[in-house]
């Protein structure tokens, strides 16, 4: 890897390894508030989120999950009138610090959508829009990360001879890996996701959770899950929120068979939401 | 019908669901037809220049056996007359063809030896063989009588006719031999050959028409001036002809010569000797005629060849001359025996033995030929370009009906270069009036098809980036406070009416221009450069001070900038004027002027209603169209793209140009093309303020001239049926298939580029 923004990135994130917080903590999220203009929709979130481990975040419609994943990432940047107060940092640096470039903050956490989006280019063309944007053009280099990439996310054997065809052309569950791909390809540290099989058949999402499992080696990633099984099968740690509350934050295991608060129990034996 | 009532379709939906699916059926074809309609109106219109001219017999008379010098006849062929060497024989076909005829008077009974008429002034001249020539006018009038047929009043043609007295050309009383006369309001000329002892003189004699304290013009006239060109002349004369406006006079030798005298500050002389046929392989002249308007001289040979001289001046400090520019007539076998013009427009009939051809000389195109079963021995063409007489060699008239109702039609007018009258040099000119009647039309579409390019050009040229950067910036980077804003007000311009974008740029923005031009230039180049240097230099603030604007909000901080950028180039304009634009007037004095520097040391042209002012203004009218569309498009890219791309760290800008912009690429695409149509048909913004000559230059500083200029501001005086009528349709036409081609292609490429970013 000759990437510039990578290497960067690794330097940064070695330099902050020596004062982050919490031992193995990667990202931690501290009295987070967070309104859309006067609307409240997260009251005062505290957790943290190890590295290389697999969260996922869980709990009624509107509580919030989506909200938070994408301020890891300051997505949320993107509404008219937002405000927060708290803190989340990433590796010790503040998210909100006025001297962090936000497209650096993007490159280092990449994100995959509930609804997969190719650009309508080509399959190759999307899994390199990341590395172009940082200006390489060195064609080995992209090259070689477009087959890791796709390696990764499982779709090399199934994509590797119509890397020119327009990515618009895959089916669904392709198009989802596609975009996981995408997001790896430029070598993030951190991958959120939101929903990511929402709309996928459950061999699409058999697929997608082992791709998962499998990205755990490298990545910390953060998923919005509806599903229980889902959150269970995948992820170490749960997190339920409710109502812009976290409720409960544990190991999954613990979590799923022996709820500490009531409300979770409610919610994982079905009784709402 | 046995479904239970809950799942049963109410009437009243099913009524309306047929209704307004026939409704809007019935709406779709009744726009398509009134489309065709349209078309099929303009075709019909059309159509008929492509007609061929018809000829054919209507009667035949007997003519006294006499010998018949020329044909005369008056407007209505009612009363053709019959020019002899001692008097004027008429038929009156309105009289069962009554033959009468008056006779010239002589002098001392010296018997009249030379004859000519002229048909377009109705003047006969006459020339004795004592030396002496007189001019005999033939009058015809009109009489209406208290008798109606058809619901009209039934006339009587009158004709009269007036001789002078003799007057003596020859002081030595030879005979002449060969006459020519014409005359203009004031002046008239006689030119006449006179042979004594073999002995060829060619004297000239202009005369004067006194005018009395009132303006009255008495008939008496004074001899102004007597002229002996016999020097000039080698060989022995064989045809003299003078112009209709009684100014230059032509005369050809046995040696192929031809020896023009023109007037020249109101004194006739010597002006040029050419030899028609120098280039040919026969170079014997067996013709020599002047065409309606007496610019052009149409020679022929024995061969058959034809060519036509016309009067222009070969270069702008040059007297005007006559130099060959028609060359590709058809030829006519043995040449033009018989010849005769037309006193409408550039046709003229030639013909030798039974061969007979109807050629018009704009086009030089055949119009109609035939071979007919007598010798034709005199012809001529009736004054309104309906009736051909052919008098043949056994005295026996005929009389022909020509409908021609478009000669100057063809592809060549229309499309090729023409050596028009009076022009150096082959030119596409429009030119539907000319000043005169005599003046030859000129219809090439040519330049009116440039005119709409150019004009669309400039407009584009401008508009397109405005509209498309402004797109872009209110879509991808402003605020939606102020999208809700800048929207509205795009579409309150686009409501503008164009007559007021148009009066206002001729009126206000054409003469401020003129004088701001250096201004002008200095604010195009340095704003955007200023605005590109800013822009880097915003991306290298360290990010600290860059959020602390909000985002797409950098206008602001921007804007300010930008105007005092705006108003520093403005104003440093006369400066960049006074180093660059300036020019040496006769006197030796600088003076610093933009746009004489232009027109003088570049010799282009400058016009204060030029292609920019066009530009400007309809560029104006067509932002808002290309804007409106182009934003759209832009703002319905999905939000998903978008957030894909800056999730995965791209910029805005990098979003923006790499997946906005594809993704809405056949949308922005559509948006310059529906302001492309507009701009090919906008009226009335060219009428104002294009200037409306039709120049085929690509000037920026010159004006033009569009096929909807020229449709609006021609149609409604051009005579219904007409040509020019008829022709300003053919442009209405190609105006059509102009908008139609360009949306055809641009529906192509959209479909294609729509294919290629189709988004999911
Ligand atoms: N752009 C926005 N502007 C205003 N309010 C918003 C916006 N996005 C979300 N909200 C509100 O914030 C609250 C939390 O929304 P969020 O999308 O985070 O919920 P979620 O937990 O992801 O729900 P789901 O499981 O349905 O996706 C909701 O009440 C929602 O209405
Ligand atoms: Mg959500």
């Amino acid at each position: 890897m000759t990437d510039k923004a990578i290497l960067e990135e690794k330097i940064m994130s070695k330099a902050s390894d020596n004062d982050s917080p919490q031992e193995n903590s990667l990202i931690n999220i501290q009295n987070y508030d967070f309104f859309y203009g006067d609307k409240q929709v997260l009251f005062d979130v505290n957790m943290d989120i190890p590295a290389k481990q697999i969260v996922s975040f869980i709990g009624p419609s509107g509580c919030g999950k989506s909200t938070l994943l994408r301020n890891i990432n300051r997505m949320n940047d993107l509404v008219d009138g937002v405000h927060h107060n708290g803190d989340i940092t990433i590796n010790g640096q503040s998210n909100y610090d006025p001297h962090l470039d936000v497209i650096s903050l993007r490159r280092r956490v990449g994100m995959v959508f509930q609804k997969s989006n190719p650009f309508p280019k080509s399959i190759y063309e999307n899994v390199v829009y990341g590395l172009r944007i940082a200006g390489v053009k060195n064609r080995s280099v992209l090259d070689e990360a477009v087959e890791r990439s796709l390696r990764a996310s499982f779709l090399w054997e199934e994509v590797k001879d119509r890397l020119k065809d327009s990515a618009l052309g895959l089916s669904g569950g392709q198009m989802q890996r596609l975009c996981i791909a995408r997001a790896i390809a430029s070598g993030p540290e951190i991958i959120l996701m939101d929903e990511p099989c929402s709309a996928l058949d459950p061999i699409a999402t058999l697929k997608i959770e082992e791709l998962i499992h499998e990205l755990k080696k490298n990545y910390t990633i953060v998923i919005v899950t509806h599903s229980m099984q889902q959150a269970s099968r995948v992820s170490d740690k749960t997190a339920f929120f409710y109502l812009g509350e976290l409720i409960e934050y544990s190991d999954t295991d613990q979590l799923f068979s022996t709820p500490k608060e009531k409300k979770t129990e409610d919610y994982i034996s079905g009784r709402f939401g | 019908m046995d479904q239970p009532e809950k799942y049963q379709i109410s009437k009243w939906t099913l009524f309306v669901d047929s209704f307004m699916s026939k409704f809007i059926t019935v709406g779709g074809l009744s726009v398509i037809a009134a489309v065709l309609l349209i078309l099929i109106f303009i075709g019909k219109e059309v159509i008929p220049l492509l007609e061929e001219a018809k000829v054919s017999p209507l009667e035949t008379i007997d003519l006294p056996k006499v010998d018949i010098e020329h044909v005369a006849v008056d407007e209505w062929t009612t009363l053709p007359a019959f020019i002899t060497k001692n008097s004027v024989y008429l038929v009156n076909l309105q009289k069962n063809n009554e033959i009468s005829s008056k006779q010239f008077e002589l002098e001392n009974n010296s018997p009249i030896t030379a004859v000519n008429y002229d048909q377009e002034r109705q003047l006969v001249a006459l020339g004795n063989s004592k030396g002496h020539v007189s001019l005999v006018e033939l009058n015809y009038s009109q009489e209406f009588l208290d008798k109606y047929e058809n619901g009209r009043q039934k006339s009587k043609t009158i004709f009269t006719m007036s001789q002078k007295p003799y007057l003596a050309l020859a002081e030595d009383e030879a005979k002449v031999i060969k006459i020519a006369a014409n005359q203009s309001e004031s002046t008239k000329i006689v030119a006449a050959v006179t042979e004594k002892n073999n002995q060829q003189q060619l004297l000239v004699v202009t005369l004067k028409q006194s005018v009395d304290l009132f303006g009255n013009v008495s008939d008496d006239l004074t001899v102004d001036e007597k002229l002996n060109f016999t020097e000039y002349i080698t060989g022995k004369i064989q045809k003299i002809i003078i112009s209709s406006q009684a100014d230059s006079i032509l005369v050809y030798t046995d040696k192929n010569e031809v020896f023009s005298f023109r007037t020249k500050n109101g004194k006739i002389g010597f002006s040029q000797k050419f030899e028609p046929f120098k280039d040919e392989a026969d170079k014997e002249i067996a013709s020599m005629n002047y065409l309606f308007g007496s610019s052009t001289v149409i020679f022929s040979n024995k061969t058959g060849r034809f060519l036509g001289f016309s009067i222009y001046k070969p270069s702008e400090d040059m007297p005007r001359v006559f130099g060959l520019t028609k060359t590709t007539f058809d030829d006519l076998d043995g040449g033009a025996e018989v010849f005769s013009r037309s006193l409408r427009n550039k046709s003229f009939l030639v013909s030798n033995g039974k061969r007979i051809k109807l050629m018009y000389s704009t086009s030089e195109s055949v119009n109609w030929e035939d071979t007919l079963d007598y010798d034709i021995k005199h012809s001529i063409i009736s004054g309104k370009y309906d009736r051909i007489l052919l008098v043949d060699d056994k005295n026996k008239l005929n009389i022909l009906k020509l409908s021609d109702p478009h000669p100057e039609a063809s592809v060549k007018t229309y499309f090729s270069k023409v050596w028009y009258e009076g022009q150096p040099e082959p030119k596409y000119l429009w030119s539907s009036t000319g000043g005169t009647e005599e003046a030859e039309k000129q219809l090439s579409m040519m330049p009116l098809i440039f005119g709409t390019l150019k004009a669309t050009f400039y407009a584009m040229l401008f508009a397109v980036p405005i509209a498309i950067l402004a797109a872009i910036y209110t879509s991808q980077f402003l605020p939606d406070s102020w999208k809700t804003i800048i929207k509205p007000l795009m579409e309150v311009m686009a409501s503008l009416p164009s007559v007021i974008i148009g009066f206002l740029a001729a009126l206000i923005l054409a003469p401020m221009v003129e004088a701001k031009v250096p201004s002008i230039i200095l604010v195009i180049v340095s704003v955007p450069l200023a605005a590109f240097i800013m822009g880097s230099a915003w991306s290298y603030l360290p990010p600290k001070i860059r959020y602390k604007c909000t985002e797409g909000m950098e206008f602001v901080f921007f804007a300010p900038i930008l105007i005092l950028v705006t108003v520093v180039a403005w104003n440093m304009g006369p400066v960049l004027e006074s180093w660059f634009f300036t020019v040496v007037d006769s006197q030796g004095r600088e003076i610093i002027s933009f746009s004489r520097w232009w027109s003088e040391s570049l010799g282009y042209e400058y016009t204060q209603k030029n292609a920019m002012i066009v530009g400007f203004a309809m560029g104006f009218a067509v932002i808002p169209i290309i804007f409106t569309i182009a934003e759209d498009s832009l703002s319905n890219v999905p939000k998903s793209l978008t957030s894909a791309s800056l999730a995965l760290g791209a910029s805005r800008w990098q979003t923006t140009w790499r997946v906005v912009i594809p993704t809405a690429s056949a949308g922005i695409f559509s948006a310059c093309m529906i302001g492309l149509g507009r701009a090919v048909g906008e009226t009335m913004i060219v009428l104002c303020a294009a200037g409306g000559t039709g120049l085929m230059e690509m000037n920026i500083f010159n004006g033009m001239r569009t096929l909807s200029l020229n449709l609006a501001t021609e149609l409604p005086e051009a005579a219904k049926q007409g040509t020019l009528y008829r022709t300003l349709f053919f442009g209405a036409l190609i105006l059509f298939v102009l908008t139609f081609i360009i949306n055809t292609v641009a529906e192509i490429i959209r479909q294609h580029i729509r294919n290629k970013y189709k988004t999911v």
